[in-house]
């Protein structure tokens, strides 16, 4: 479905930020991208979402070159679910939902009944529909990510976005998140984002993506891809997965330990 | 808020506006009854022969007209500029002047009246320097920030502060007697002499803006989340900001030609505007017009009602803006804005 060929970025030549860059995701997948910070997850994002453009390589999602296209084209194609939003003035959830349908309105033209459902139905699909007269910005930090997931989801696009969804998030709002977005892949949905915790890729990740200094050091099944040498390499620092039996879920969870009081060697 | 309730409130804004018309054709000092202004009027369309005084016609007609028409026109105008800078630029602190172009249109203004030029030419010069001083800060925002939005406000700034120094300049060279009470007053605003002329300059950039704002207002509305995530939501940014920047300079600088500066409208009244239809902007703009318009009109029948001082106009907004926007602080407070 997204096939990402040799992705190469760079604000000057002699110092590239992403180099040949390539994966590809399948429809309903979730495919998670780890790596240290300033190591190229967000600029990848952003040359996907045309926000910058790339200096080689190609993206092409069903078939359609990804980096040719209009903004309003590629926004029919893609959602996007930045770190954090900010809205300065008073708008409700609703109306901040509404600008989700933005792709699909005609020149000119107001939204139609047919927009008004999808958000309604957008609205009760995340179970928010009581949050819909608030205003955003007084919403916790939980709630507003849950209303700019259910703005990304009203696009109705093909591909979801991420970045960094859960970084500002308190335990149970990561949690109630990272549900979100397994169940919205269960959907159908296809799901690409980053994260800083390789527990959540185990959590949710069909397959993930290594990103070291622009380059991708390891790529595969996150069961295959996230081991201690990886995870070690990676963030440079020892780290080691372990499985733990989780009674009450009747199962096995892989978690990612960092040993403080050792080096890699 | 609801579409019916939006609507429901829009239509008793506008009623009251309407109401405030007519209100205001009889304020003055010459007594016009409602019949009688009604009158003038039809015999306007069906030519029944007139039984009142000449004077009062032509007061009616050729002095509280135009100034109520224009009233409404500048204060919708400078509130819709407002509005739309505000949505841009993520800020609920900017006023439409925040390109430069009042210190531009002040600066165009005073060289005219240096050179004793018309009113005719002193509006041409105020245009042209506002719309000037714009295009200045558009460039340095251009050159040096590719349009990022900081830099474009601090370009309005540094505009601003230029020519604002070299207002201070032509002040200093102006004849104490004539061009620089002529200047000052200008500079404090006034709708007092306004005329049909006008209007009629003043319609069509009107309503050439209003309709670019109306046809792109879902795509400005989206500008509020910010430029990447409006790009995101299919949004041809650099168009839809330029649009934002063309519309709102024109209809500040054609306010601002024929008024002189009226302060603190384009900031006070979108927070007004908010509060009765909320912050989404194809709503606000609707508000902001009509609030803006009903507000200006208000301020003037004060100065108007006072009899034997004529106080200016910007003088009555600021005296006026400045108390609601320590009210607006405290929404700030609450976290609202």
């Amino acid at each position: 479905m997204l096939s990402v060929r040799n992705i190469g970025f760079h604000y000057r030549p002699e110092k590239e930020i992403l180099k040949d860059v390539s994966f590809s995701l399948r429809k309903g997948e979730v495919l998670c991208l780890l790596g240290s910070n300033g190591t190229g997850k967000t600029t990848l994002l952003k040359c996907l979402l045309g926000l910058l453009r790339p200096s080689s390589g190609e993206a092409q999602l069903l078939g359609e070159n990804l980096l040719g296209v209009s903004a309003k084209k590629r926004a029919k194609m893609i959602s996007y679910v930045p770190q954090s939003s900010a809205l300065n003035f008073p708008y409700t959830v609703q109306e901040a939902v509404m600008m989700g349908r933005l792709p699909h309105l005609g020149f000119g033209s107001s939204p139609t009944a047919k927009d008004h459902r999808e958000v309604e139905a957008t609205l009760e699909e995340m179970g928010i529909t009581d949050l819909a007269q608030r205003y955003f910005q007084q919403l916790s930090g939980g709630e507003k990510q849950l209303v700019i997931i259910a703005r990304a989801l009203a696009q109705r696009a093909s591909l979801l976005i991420l970045d960094e969804p859960t970084s500002s998030l308190d335990f149970f709002n990561q949690a109630r998140t990272l549900k979100l977005i397994k169940k919205l892949a269960q959907q159908g949905n296809t799901v690409l984002l980053t994260t800083h915790s390789p527990d959540q890729a185990f959590l949710i990740a069909d397959q993930v993506v290594m990103i070291k200094n622009g380059s991708v050091f390891a790529c595969g099944r996150s069961d295959e891809v996230i081991t201690d040498d990886n995870l070690t390499g990676l963030y440079g620092l020892h780290a080691v997965v372990s499985s733990t039996s989780v009674i009450s879920a009747g199962k096995n969870v892989k978690v990612c330990i960092p040993i403080l009081d050792s080096t890699p060697s | 808020m609801t579409i019916g309730q939006f609507y429901a409130r829009l239509g008793l804004l506008y009623l009251g506006l309407v109401v405030l018309c007519i209100f205001s054709l009889s304020i003055g000092r010459y007594d016009l009854s409602t019949s009688l202004i009604l009158d003038i009027f039809l015999s306007k369309l069906n030519g029944v022969a007139p039984y009142w005084d000449a004077t009062l016609e032509t007061v009616l007609l050729d002095v509280r007209f135009p100034r109520i028409f224009l009233a409404i026109l500048v204060g919708g105008a400078l509130s819709v500029s407002g509005a739309s800078y505000q949505t841009l630029f993520k800020n609920p602190m900017v006023s439409p002047t925040i390109l430069g172009v009042s210190a531009g249109a002040s600066f165009g203004a005073a060289l005219a009246m240096l050179h004793n030029e018309t009113w005719w030419q002193i509006q041409f010069y105020a245009f042209f320097f506002g719309l000037i001083a714009v295009l200045a800060a558009y460039m340095i925002a251009w050159l040096f920030g590719r349009h990022e939005l900081t830099v474009m406000i601090l370009a309005g700034i540094i505009i601003s502060s230029l020519f604002g120094a070299l207002l201070s300049v032509l002040k200093l060279l102006a004849d104490t007697d004539n061009a620089l009470p002529a200047i000052t007053f200008w500079l404090m605003g006034s709708l007092g002499r306004g005329s049909t002329r006008d209007i009629l300059v003043m319609l069509p950039a009107l309503l050439c803006s209003l309709f670019l704002l109306f046809i792109f207002r879902y795509q400005i509305n989206a500008l509020s989340a910010g430029e990447e995530e409006a790009t995101t939501l299919g949004v041809n940014v650099r168009l839809v900001k330029s649009v934002v920047i063309f519309s709102a300079t024109l209809m500040t600088a054609i306010s601002v030609c024929i008024t002189g500066i009226v302060g603190w409208v384009g900031l006070v009244i979108p927070h007004m505007a908010r509060i009765l239809v909320g912050a989404s902007y194809p709503r606000l703009i609707a508000a902001s017009f009509g609030l803006g318009g009903l507000c200006l009109l208000l301020i003037d029948n004060i100065i108007r009602g006072i009899p034997g001082v004529d106080l200016p106009l910007g003088v009555m907004t600021s005296l006026i803006g400045a108390p609601i926007f320590v009210l607006f602080l405290t929404r700030i407070r609450r976290g609202w804005l």
